[in-house]
Parts: structure tokens; C-alpha cells; sequence
């Protein structure tokens, strides 16, 4: 929560459905909306107005979960064929999503080299880094960029937690298989913290 | 019959509980109370106690009742087993059913469901004690939770019942009132736009009556309404001083 | 719900990971308790209420008394009933609809410790007023507000504390028509000392008392026992796939007298508040 919220004055403070303007004084965006003339709140907030543009928004004291583009994200992979694995997305930022969100991964988006098909990249049941490329759905993500791959994987033969191997391949000490993934760098390191869960943290 | 209405006012003219006729019972809303819950309101009217979460948008289960253009608002009205004189089975009851029904239409009316395709919105209401009016309160709650929550809505849903006792318009039913009394008319509406979305009346009016307990029923919302306003931006103070101890820790 | 699930992968790395070092997430010692609040008499309408806060887990009970007839196996004692409800509002996970097999666990755990641990005298006349035909039927109802882990001891605890505020009608019998009249005037329900709860959580090779919500959602076994101020163990459960050795069990009843002392403490503390307390208010 920033410290701007409270230096603003208490005065532009409105709840929903408080008057803020008339129509003719401003354009209202999606935090506001239009009746008889006037324009009206909808959420509890502080009222920014920009007269050069003649734009009033609200800054909501909440932040709903919205997806943005290039936001990074945890997810599991839930299957994966030849084109395309489907990941279920489980944090965004390091925020729980409100509930589970599917999202695609295509095999052109997995890596700036070249890989023959998905099961070089990933399997069933690992976790990945990502980020999002398209926030509507369906939603596209992508593990080309920094720090993005597979962080935790299993072995496909024993199910046992693989360890890292070199880039791009991984050991299982179970079975001394060696297998394709490709790996985030920060393999195998994925602790976050969990003091926050709310989906609505200010972020 | 007659003996039991008159014995509801005192001979000062007063009710039962030491109030004027068009007085409404004191009351509490604190927004926030819950820390799991997106949003949340706990509330006291008089001795009905209430608390309220709200869930949501989220993803809804199962989904086949999803709308793919529109989000869907559930409301789960429940009186807590010793919330009543007689203890009350855990299981829902038919009243129970039909104020969800109705709480959630009332809501209905001021939501942005559109914002929301295939989702859900989940309003939970637990009546901890009940004491008269519990509809018109929860609806005044779930109006404070779903704003705590940062759902975005036209306005504000404020409720206030009001009644007929020893034939004279009173505002805002107690227990003993509401049962012994002639008639009860909960009302509840959006006091900006003056759109009243929850009308309900049982017993004997006349249309003279329905029409002077309308406009009282309105006064005693347009009370409530301010309330409920400072219990949604009181949330700023709260940040204020959360903030405040932060500082004081690392000093 | 999937998430929940899955995340909780995620979560149990980093519970585990901490304990490993010694250390729990929200800073305490391996056998530390959380702040505990009990406020008595909350509810009007209920015969005995209170309210427990423990840590971030708040839950509301309730003791509701109705006179019915006894069973036909102890026609000359009272009834006890817990049920438990964890409702919607506690948490995202925990959805509405009839109580579930965790619901029900909990209530009958929390209604075992009480019953078997005697503290109520059933076949006090107080509680049962005509011998096999009328008797005092408790209902005790633990409302489940916000879910932060431990529900046993923080429902146990709750229950207890209504208990111990719970005043009963008097009630006059009229022998020859074997009828019975209420009357407004209230008095104590007769009890015998008071019980309470300890859950311990196993994560890995490391038991921790009074697990928070990510111990409690990471944990691979759970053991709750019920204590009396007598020092006498009346109730014990081990839940979840998780196991325990018998060094473990030891260690943990060893343990067990000093952690319970506290909790019984706080509420005979919160039975001496004022008899006709009229106030029932709480806040959050």
C-alpha cells in the first residue's frame, strides 16, 4: 500500500454510487460510470481528475485481480501434446490467483532455439515460470525471457524429483535418467513466500 | 387480541425498548473484519448481530451454471442454530431460501455483472442473533462487504423495515414487535437513484398506511445510507494506521 | 478447489524448508501458542456463548437448551450435542452445503472431549429434571468465522468457554401431573472442572503445536488430545495419512500438561466474568 494514498486529501474519498461530475465536464472510464447526466462511482476510492484530457478516474482503495500482459506467473502443466502444453496458472507476481486459470503454451513461444515438439520443453506435472502474452482468454504464455522454464520437475519413469543436470536437461537420482526440459535458472529453487494469499493485495 | 397490541407502546406514547415511534435502534457496521474473505462487514442493529463475507469475482463451480456474457451473484442467507428462541436445525429452511432469493436479486439491480463473464460472486450471510429486521440489516451488510471486496456497483443497497404496532406507523420492528405487532414492511433500496428493490409486507395496511410507511422507511434508510458510507471509508483510517505502525517498527 | 490443492505444493516446500532450520513461518518456537482472546457471553438468544480468537482463527459457540426427552439406553441423563459448522464465510476453500466429513470430524472430536471427560454431571437433577421422561437436550454449535489453522483446539476451547457461561432455566415440576414450567429466573449448569484441547501438526520429522493455516494445510499428520484440569486424558485422535512412532506420542503427552495449563486458565478466567453480564457485544 503506497504512501501516496495517504498524503492525498480526504476531501475526494467517494463510495459507490457518490456523484463525482457531470458529463459534460469529463470523460468517464471504467471505474465510473453514466446516469441522467452525471457522473457516478463505482467503487470506493479516491478521485483523479486530469483536466488537460478531461479524464476522471477513480483509484480504488482495493485492486481487483486483472491479468496484464508480461506479468510472470507459477503454473502447473496439466498435459502436453505434440503443438501446445496446457498450464493451469497458480500465482501471478507472487499472488495466488483468486482460482485456477488454463492457459496455452504453444511450441513456438517455448524457447529462442529450435525444439522439435513439446515434450522436449515440458511434462505433465511440472512446474513452470512464465509470463503472459495474451491476457484474455484463452491465455497465451510464454517461457522465452530471463528466468523463465521448468523449475520443478519429476522423473517420467519414477515419478522421483529430478535435479539439475546442465541447461536444458535434468537427472533423476532415482533412475539416472537424463531428460529434456527446458530449465528456468533458477531451477529447483522456487520458495516464495506465502505471508499474503488474498487475491485482492494491493499490488 | 386488542389488549396485546396496545401493551406494545408505553403509556408515554414510547415502544417497548424506550424509542420514538420513527426512531431506528442503534447500530454498528465495521467493514474488513475477516481475513480471508475478499470482502467483509460485520454489523449490529439493535441486538441482531451479523456478519457478512463476500467471495469473489471468481471462477464458479460447477460451471455449467457459469453465463458466458455475465457473471452470477449466489447469496447464502443462514440464521446461526442459536440465533433464535428456539434452537434452529443447521439445515436451511424455506424461509432462509427465499430471503436468499430475494437479497440476491435486491443485488442484482446494482452490480456490473458484465464486468465478469463466467464468473461468480458469493455473498455468505450468517445471522449470529436475531432480533427483528435481520433482512433489511444483512442486505445493509452485504451493500458494505461487496464494496469492501472492490466490486464494482451503481450504489449502495440500504434496508429499514417498518410496521404497524397499536395502529400508529413505528420504524424499524424489534422482535416482540414484529410478531405481536399488526403488520411489517421491510423496504430496502439504492438511496441515491431512490430505485427500491426490496418490498415485502405482511398484515394489515391500509393504502394511506403502505404509502406514509414508504416514505418513513425512506427517511430511516437515508440515515442508515450515511453510515454505511463512513463504515466503507473508514477502511482509510485503517490503512492510515497500519501504515503508521509500519513506521513505528522500523524506527 | 484445484488450486488450493497444488499451491499447497508450493506452500509445503516452504513450511518444510523453514522447519528444517528450526524456524516456523509466523516466527514462534516449535510448542509456542498463538495469542488466545475468549469473550463470554456473546449471543443473547443462546443460553451460553463465546466467542475465540485464536491467532487469525476466530469461532463463535453457542449452547442452546431445550427440554426433550432422554435416550431410551440412559433414560436418567441428560443430552449433549456438538455440531460444527464451518461455514462459507471462513474461508474460499470451505464451500456451503450440508457439514462435510472435516465438519463432522471436528464436531465429534470436540463432543467426545467434553462428554467422555465427564464435566458435566448428566445425571445431576438440574440437568435431568424427570428421571427418563424429561430432561435438559445442550446443543453446542461451533460457527466456524475465519479459518487460520487449528479449528480443534480454538472449537474445543469455544465450546468449553460457552459451556462454562451457560445458564439454565429453573425449572419447577409439578410431580403428580409430571409437568414442568420454565421460569425466567436462570441459574448456572453444574460443572465439574473443564477440559481442553492440544493439536499437534507433523510436517516431515518435525511436530509443531498449534499449527497455522500453512501448517495445518501442509501437514502430513495431525494428533489432538483433550485434557482435563485433572491431568486425566479423555480423548485422543490422529487424523490425516501421516504417522507417528510411539517415542513421538510419549514426547507429545509429556509435554502435554504444561501447554494445557494456559488454555484451562483462560477459561475459568473467562467463566468468572460477571454472572448477568447483559452486554452481549463482541467486535472483531
Amino acid at each position: 500500500m503506497s504512501k501516496r494514498l495517504v498524503e492525498n486529501s480526504t476531501q475526494n474519498r467517494v463510495v459507490p454510487g457518490d456523484k463525482i461530475a457531470v458529463i459534460e465536464e469529463f470523460l468517464p472510464d471504467e471505474t465510473c460510470f453514466e446516469q441522467d447526466g452525471s457522473i457516478l462511482s463505482t467503487t470506493t476510492g479516491e478521485v483523479i481528475t486530469d483536466l488537460k484530457k478531461h479524464k476522471i478516474t477513480v483509484k480504488p482503495i482495493k485492486n481487483l485481480f486483472i491479468l496484464k500482459r508480461g506479468d510472470v506467473g507459477v503454473g502447473r502443466v496439466v498435459y502436453v501434446k505434440k503443438q501446445i502444453a496446457s498450464v493451469d496458472i497458480h500465482m501471478i507476481n507472487d499472488t495466488k490467483v483468486p482460482l485456477p486459470m488454463n492457459s496455452i503454451l504453444h511450441v513456438s513461444e517455448a524457447s529462442r532455439r529450435f525444439v522439435k515438439n513439446m515434450y522436449e520443453v515440458t511434462r505433465p506435472g511440472d512446474w513452470l515460470k512464465f509470463r503472459i502474452v495474451r491476457k484474455m482468454k484463452p491465455i497465451y504464455i510464454s517461457l522465452i525471457g530471463e528466468g523463465l522454464g521448468v523449475v520443478i520437475a519429476q522423473c517420467n519413469h519414477c515419478g522421483h524429483d529430478l535435479e539439475f543436470y546442465r541447461r536444458n536437461a535434468l537427472k533423476c537420482p532415482n533412475c539416472s535418467l537424463i531428460q529434456n526440459r527446458i530449465t528456468a535458472n533458477s531451477f529447483g529453487k522456487l520458495v516464495t513466500s506465502f505471508t499474503r494469499t488474498s487475491q485482492n493485495e494491493t499490488r | 387480541m386488542t389488549q396485546d397490541k396496545i401493551s406494545l407502546l408505553l403509556d408515554d406514547g414510547r415502544r417497548l425498548d424506550g424509542r420514538e415511534l420513527h426512531e431506528i435502534r442503534p447500530i454498528t457496521m465495521k467493514s474488513s473484519v475477516l481475513d480471508r474473505a475478499d470482502g467483509s462487514c460485520y454489523l449490529t442493529w439493535g441486538n441482531n448481530k451479523i456478519i457478512c463475507a463476500v467471495y469473489g469475482p471468481r471462477e464458479l463451480h460447477p460451471k455449467h451454471l457459469a453465463k458466458p456474457d455475465r457473471a452470477i451473484v449466489r447469496v447464502e442467507y443462514r440464521l446461526a442454530t442459536f440465533s433464535v428462541n428456539e434452537r434452529k436445525s443447521p439445515a436451511p429452511r424455506r424461509r432462509e431460501y427465499e430471503l436468499s432469493k430475494l437479497i440476491k436479486e435486491s443485488l442484482d439491480s446494482v452490480l456490473f455483472l458484465e464486468k465478469f463473464p463466467n464468473g461468480t460472486i458469493d455473498v455468505y450471510i450468517t445471522v449470529l442473533d436475531a432480533d427483528g429486521g435481520t433482512r433489511c440489516a444483512a442486505l445493509t451488510a452485504a451493500s458494505i462487504a461487496l464494496a469492501d471486496a472492490g466490486i464494482p456497483m451503481k450504489g449502495f443497497i440500504t434496508g429499514c423495515a417498518v410496521g404497524k404496532v397499536a395502529d400508529k406507523m413505528v420504524v424499524d420492528l424489534s422482535d416482540v414487535e414484529d410478531k405481536d405487532g399488526q403488520g411489517d414492511m421491510p423496504v430496502a433500496m439504492n438511496y441515491n437513484t431512490g430505485e427500491i428493490t426490496l418490498l415485502q409486507c405482511d398484515g394489515e395496511f391500509t393504502t394511506d398506511e403502505v404509502k406514509e410507511g414508504l416514505s418513513l422507511a425512506i427517511r430511516a434508510i437515508g440515515e442508515v445510507y450515511k453510515m454505511q458510507k463512513e463504515a466503507v471509508l473508514a477502511k482509510y483510517t485503517q490503512i492510515e494506521e497500519s501504515i503508521d505502525d509500519l513506521g513505528e517498527e522500523e524506527e | 478447489m484445484r488450486s488450493e490443492a497444488i499451491v499447497g505444493v508450493l506452500e509445503k516446500q516452504y513450511v518444510t524448508k523453514l522447519l528444517e532450520k528450526g524456524k516456523r513461518s509466523d516466527g514462534r518456537n516449535l510448542l509456542d501458542c498463538r495469542p488466545i482472546q475468549i469473550i463470554p457471553n456473546v449471543i443473547k438468544k443462546a443460553e451460553g456463548s463465546a466467542m475465540v480468537k485464536w491467532g487469525d482463527t476466530v469461532i463463535l459457540a453457542g449452547v442452546k437448551a431445550q427440554l426433550g426427552t432422554p435416550f431410551p439406553d440412559t433414560p436418567n441423563d441428560g443430552v449433549i450435542t456438538v455440531n460444527a459448522e464451518i461455514s462459507p464465510i471462513s474461508s474460499p476453500t470451505n464451500e456451503s452445503g450440508p457439514p462435510g466429513p472435516r465438519a463432522v470430524e471436528l464436531a465429534r472430536v470436540v463432543d467426545r472431549g467434553i462428554r467422555e471427560s465427564k464435566i458435566i454431571p448428566m445425571k445431576d437433577p438440574k440437568l435431568c429434571v424427570i428421571p427418563g421422561k424429561k430432561v435438559w437436550i445442550l446443543f453446542i454449535d461451533v460457527y466456524i468465522l475465519d479459518d487460520g489453522g487449528n479449528l480443534f483446539d480454538a472449537a474445543a476451547l469455544g465450546a468449553m468457554a460457552a459451556l462454562a457461561n451457560t445458564r439454565l432455566k429453573r425449572v419447577v415440576i409439578d410431580e403428580d401431573l409430571e409437568e414442568v414450567t420454565l421460569l425466567d429466573e436462570k441459574e448456572p449448569l453444574p460443572r465439574k472442572g473443564s477440559v481442553a484441547s492440544l493439536t499437534f501438526a507433523k510436517i516431515k520429522d518435525t511436530i509443531v503445536y498449534d499449527p497455522n493455516l500453512l501448517e495445518d494445510r501442509g501437514k502430513d499428520a495431525r494428533f489432538s488430545l483433550a485434557i482435563t484440569d485433572k491431568g486425566i486424558v479423555c480423548s485422543m485422535q490422529k487424523g490425516e495419512s501421516g504417522v507417528f512412532t510411539e517415542e513421538e506420542f510419549v514426547t507429545l503427552l509429556d509435554q502435554s500438561s504444561s501447554l494445557v495449563t494456559p488454555l484451562l486458565e483462560k477459561i475459568e478466567e473467562s467463566s468468572q466474568f460477571p454472572e448477568m453480564n447483559e452486554m452481549y457485544h463482541f467486535d472483531f
